[in-house]
């Protein structure tokens, strides 16, 4: 009996020390996700700047957000989109649940949003194939150079973003929302 | 009998009453003709006005300068009105005034308004629908319940006649919060369910605001427009247009019309004289470029064209005089008085006495002399005289009452 405790207690003891972070595995390659403010309350809202610093672990979970409206989709009301007060940060919504749309009024307006926080994830091949085009576009609309130089910004953003997380893939996170209050 | 005289003069004077409003009645619907207008349109290519009338059973194409034009060149000059043709037929500029064209932008743009003085002056039901304006389905679903604002908003089931208090509870807690003053004067808004899309009504409160109320999301959605703070309006009529661009259109008092916008209710002036709002109807055919305005009179039309999105004027107007209605000249020789109890500018009965002509005082006036010298010679003083008198103002509807009463 007492055998059997002891290695009861050594089991334990060896898988509560096996690794004290999370992995993810990405096909054949483990890459380690580094936790942030673990401690979050269940039921915050958060704000932009909370919601994207912490958007890697709140990823399929029931998020609350809130932000302010700066478009919506004028036909459809099938999305709109939410920024943080300096609206450098924007966040899409898609209406989804109890949401059968959004109305065009609401731009400007501050929202909460409860809906599943979604994640996009854009592989080399797509980045690469996004350049091609700009690349393309270059050569074919002489006199677009403002928007073609936006666009090769946009793709190297999202590459140093890669290199500094040490990703194979650049994350667009987006909200389908279920139900939302106007504040 | 005692009273005999004075029962044959009552309904001497009662009969001829009401002849004087039936037979001339009857023959305005034999002899009233149509103005006969030309449909006018602005041909963005000529940049000047283009007309096509029907004359002898055949269409007629013209500019204000009188160059004709065959059907082919008309469709071309008018490409903004007729892109479904010029697509079909493989003639479709790819350009318009420097503008890249697309069907799908032409039929974005293209939208076509009307006001008539009878949409002021009519009666009002009272009862109307609440659609859900954010349903996410293609075709907008009836709701169980209707609603009325008077001195509250109650919305009542339909089928038993009960008030859902939790619902009218909601949209009167939200329309207190946005400051609504009850009670309503009056409620604007599409009532049919063929429409593209939902925008709710706009509501006019007793100091004269304007608000936009609907139901998102199956919760009341309010907002003071501020247009009553600008404008004293009279009228507003909602508008569903492709692009969302305006909600509808606000009718002044002093008869000024203005769009609402579709992005921050912001209200834009037409560049044309203020109308008479209860005598005159206006058409507005708007395209990509051009919003063109016709002011109906009784007697003439008046066509302005004005830059769309901004409407300012853009070139210069003119006006069709119409032409000469039969029916007056028949009542100008017929009837020197008579009676009518409608109007066309408004649905109500609108009794009034109206002066056919001078020529028809002389007509009657001959009649009444002839019936009194030679059929009436037998009765008493008085009833001759009333017989002239009557005969004199009124022309064959006296006539007609004499001859019954005298029987």
């Amino acid at each position: 009996m007492k055998k059997i405790l002891l290695l009861l207690a050594a089991i334990v003891i060896f898988g509560a020390s096996c690794s004290d972070s999370t992995k993810q595995q990405q096909g054949n390659k483990e890459t380690l996700v580094e936790q942030k403010d673990v401690n979050l309350p269940k039921d915050q809202v958060y704000t932009m700047d909370n919601l994207l610093a912490n958007a890697e672990t709140l990823v399929n979970k029931q998020v609350k957000v809130k932000g302010f409206v700066t478009h919506t989709c004028k036909h459809s009301g099938r999305r709109c989109f939410l920024a943080n007060e300096s609206q450098e940060l924007t966040v899409r919504v898609e209406a989804k649940g109890n949401i059968g749309g959004f109305n065009r009024e609401l731009v400007g307006s501050e929202i909460e949003v409860t809906g599943k926080l979604m994640e996009r994830r854009l592989t080399i091949g797509e980045i690469d194939e996004m350049e091609n085009a700009i690349n393309e576009k270059r050569v074919k609309d002489d006199g677009a150079e403002e928007s073609c130089d936006a666009e090769m910004a946009n793709v190297a953003q999202m590459r140093e973003w890669m290199k500094k997380k040490g990703k194979d893939y650049y994350s667009i996170y987006y909200i389908n929302g279920e139900e939302y209050n106007e504040l | 009998m005692k009273y005999k005289s004075i029962y044959a003069f009552i309904l001497l004077i009662v009969s001829a009453w009401i002849l004087s409003w039936v037979v001339p009645a009857l023959v305005r619907m034999g002899t009233t003709t149509s103005p006969d207008y030309p449909f006018v349109y602005y041909s963005s290519l000529l940049q000047n006005f283009v007309t096509r009338q029907q004359v002898n059973n055949k269409p007629v194409f013209k500019d204000v300068s009188g160059n004709n034009y065959t059907l082919q060149q008309y469709d071309s000059i008018t490409p903004l009105l007729n892109y479904r043709q010029l697509s079909l037929s493989g003639n479709m500029p790819d350009t318009i005034l420097g503008v890249p064209i697309e069907m799908k932008l032409l039929r974005s743009k293209s939208w076509v308004w009307r006001y008539n003085p009878r949409d002021l002056q009519s009666p009002k039901l009272g009862l109307f629908i609440m659609y859900e304006s954010q349903s996410g389905r293609a075709n907008l679903e009836s709701p169980e319940d209707v609603f009325r604002m008077e001195d509250n908003i109650e919305f009542i089931i339909k089928q038993t006649g009960e008030v859902n208090k939790i619902k009218s509870g909601l949209f009167q807690e939200k329309l207190e919060k946005e400051k609504f003053a009850f009670p309503t004067q009056q409620v604007w808004g599409n009532l049919s369910n063929r429409k593209p899309y939902d925008e709710g009504y706009f509501v006019l409160d007793s100091k004269h605001q304007l608000f936009h109320v609907k139901m998102v999301n199956g919760r009341p959605y309010v907002r003071d427009t501020k247009a009553g703070k600008e404008v004293n309006i009279a009228w507003f009529s909602i508008l569903e247009v492709p692009d969302k661009s305006i909600y509808g259109f606000v009718v002044s008092k002093e008869g000024n019309l203005y769009t609402l916008g579709g992005d921050g209710y912001e209200l834009t002036k037409f560049d044309i004289p203020a109308i008479d709002i209860r005598k005159q109807s206006v058409m507005v055919m708007t395209n990509l470029f051009y919003s063109m305005v016709n002011v109906i009179s009784s007697d003439s039309t008046s066509y302005h064209v004005l830059k769309a999105g901004t409407l300012v004027k853009h070139d210069d107007s003119f006006t069709i005089k119409a032409k000469t209605d039969r029916w007056n000249v028949v009542a100008s020789w017929l009837f020197p008085v008579y009676t009518s109890i409608s109007d066309k500018n408004t649905q109500y009965l609108s009794p009034k006495i109206e002066i056919g002509g001078v020529n028809a005082f002389f007509v009657s006036v001959l009649l009444a002399f002839l019936f009194t010298f030679t059929i009436d010679n037998k009765s008493k003083p008085v009833m001759r005289i009333a017989h002239l008198v009557l005969i004199g103002l009124l022309g064959i509807p006296g006539l007609l009452a004499s001859l019954l009463i005298k029987k």
